[in-house]
């Protein structure tokens, strides 16, 4: 918590330092109120873009106290706040006294057109970032694209606010290099230094099972001599399969649905859903895996005052709750626990013998109840959605003391925080994770 | 409750960056006013050539 607060104040201070810093250092103006704001504006843009790599480096000093979820969150809305500022920056300055020219003339300086390309270029990386499944990229090829023009236009406003900016004195110079540097050093170190490290210890795939006809468990063990990292249960990892066969390389995050108990090995349960994971069932034993974890801050072992639990899970959001599930009943952990499991049919429940074995147990007390939005006839479970009315019926009004793990695709994961919310559950109590980063 | 503290986070830093943004410009431009003999300069500008100065102009040299 005190980490956080931290990190947070100094995001902060850094990225408002070139704002303050260009006001404390040249207090005096003469341009009017409007021209002032514009440039203010480019100022506070430039600090915020300068530390986004740095939000998403998955740095675990910046990443546990926060969760990459909530990073990956930020750095897109941080992403959406500096093109608003920075459109706002030529209007500003042309209508403070710069002059429309400054906008409609082709005859500028090398430095002004430098800045209209650059954010003409934001314009489009946001744009693509926020609607790439819309526009039929896939998760690689945006990825691709957005790590090429996050580069071209660090570098880009870099050297126009340089040169174009008069304030830059040289203590600002030195600030501004700095903010660089930092930048440089956590896109470099992600996309340089730590896949080279990871690619000096490679994991091994030691089997790939089928959980139901389109949910695969893959089991990686680490190299030899080596151990598996530490990891608390609900946290995910990032896999590179390295497969040959022509199959795609491709690094994507996957939650860990192994127990942390188990010392042997990691595991990570896939659901087919895009043009790579419906590969997953060709992954064979033998093939090596670069693995990067642990992230996350989805797991009980978070906020160990919770001993009454409602787990509630939308098809594949499973697998974190079955990790921990296994490590409650590992650990004997006496917690009581209500698992809400939505699928749309029998044949898509994944883990459901081991649910009903650790249920059977009794360590911890769970009960498990499967809701099918399309059963067969002869289904005598709960059907349907899993809507407000069901939730209050299935979960009872006792609920100041239940703590709430909700996991589901994200329509249904903000129909359940409405529907927590109206059955009077506190915001303090409901943990969520997202599937998507 | 991370997801709701992350909105809080993000709304706050918004109005914090345009509050510092339009505040500092005003203490510029109103408190800390250049004397009169140095703000001739604001009524030169019409392009943005007219208000290049120091460093700036150093690198266009």
């Amino acid at each position: 918590m005190v980490t956080g607060v931290v990190l947070a104040a100094l995001y902060c201070l850094l990225t408002l330092s070139p704002l303050v810093g260009v006001a404390l250092l040249r207090m005096k103006s003469d341009m009017t109120v409007m021209h002032d704001v514009g440039t203010n504006m480019a100022f506070a843009a430039y600090g915020i873009m300068a530390l986004q790599p740095l939000l998403v480096s998955r740095w675990k000093w910046v990443e546990r106290p926060f969760g990459l979820d909530v990073l990956t969150r930020f750095h897109r809305n941080m992403g959406v706040f500096a093109v608003v500022l920075l459109l706002t920056h030529p209007p500003l300055m042309a209508f403070g006294g710069a002059g429309l020219a400054l906008i409609t003339s082709i005859v500028q300086p090398w430095y002004v057109w430098l800045g209209r390309i650059v954010l003409v270029l934001l314009i489009v990386h946001v744009v693509v970032s926020l609607f790439w499944r819309a526009l039929g990229l896939t998760f690689e090829k945006w990825r691709r694209v957005h790590n090429v023009l996050g580069v071209i236009i660090l570098g880009g406003a870099f050297v126009h606010s340089w040169f174009a900016a008069y304030d830059l004195w040289l203590p600002m110079r030195f600030l501004w290099v700095v903010l660089f540097a930092i930048t440089a050093y956590a896109y470099f170190d992600h996309r340089v230094l730590k896949p080279r490290e990871l690619e000096r210890s490679p994991y091994r795939v030691e089997s790939v099972t089928p959980e139901t006809h389109n949910v695969w468990t893959v089991k990686l063990v680490p190299p030899e001599g080596e151990k598996i990292y530490d990891y608390e249960p609900g946290q995910f990892h990032f896999i590179t399969l390295q497969r040959g066969r022509g199959l795609p390389v491709e690094e994507h995050h996957w939650t860990i649905s192994s127990s942390p108990s188990q010392k042997e090995f990691i595991s990570s349960t896939i659901k087919e859903s895009g043009d790579f994971t419906r590969t997953i069932g060709r992954t064979q034993p033998g093939d090596t895996a670069l693995v990067e974890g642990p992230f996350g801050r989805f797991s009980y072992t978070f906020c160990p005052e919770d001993r009454d639990f409602v787990f509630i899970a939308g098809g594949i959001g499973i697998t974190p709750l079955m990790a921990m599930l296994r490590r409650m009943r590992d650990m004997a952990k006496p917690a009581k626990v209500l698992l809400l499991y939505a699928n749309h049919s029998e044949k898509d429940i994944a883990f459901r013998a081991e649910l009903a074995e650790i249920a059977a147990g009794g360590t911890p007390e769970l009960e498990v109840v499967h809701i099918l939005s399309s059963p067969e006839p002869n289904w005598k479970g709960e059907t349907g959605r899993l809507d407000d009315a069901k939730l209050a019926r299935l979960i009872g009004t006792e609920v100041r003391e239940r703590a709430f793990y909700v996991c589901a695709p994200p329509k249904m994961t903000d129909s359940v925080i409405t529907g927590l919310r109206s059955l009077g559950v506190s915001y303090c109590h409901i943990r969520t994770e997202r599937f998507s980063l | 409750m991370r997801i709701r503290k992350l909105r809080i986070f993000t709304l706050l830093f918004i109005v914090g960056v345009l509050v510092a943004a339009y505040g500092l410009a005003l203490l510029r431009t109103y408190v800390f006013k250049p004397p009169p003999e140095s703000s001739s300069n604001s009524k030169a500008f019409a392009s943005i050539e007219s208000v290049m100065t120091g460093p700036q102009k150093l690198f266009r040299s």
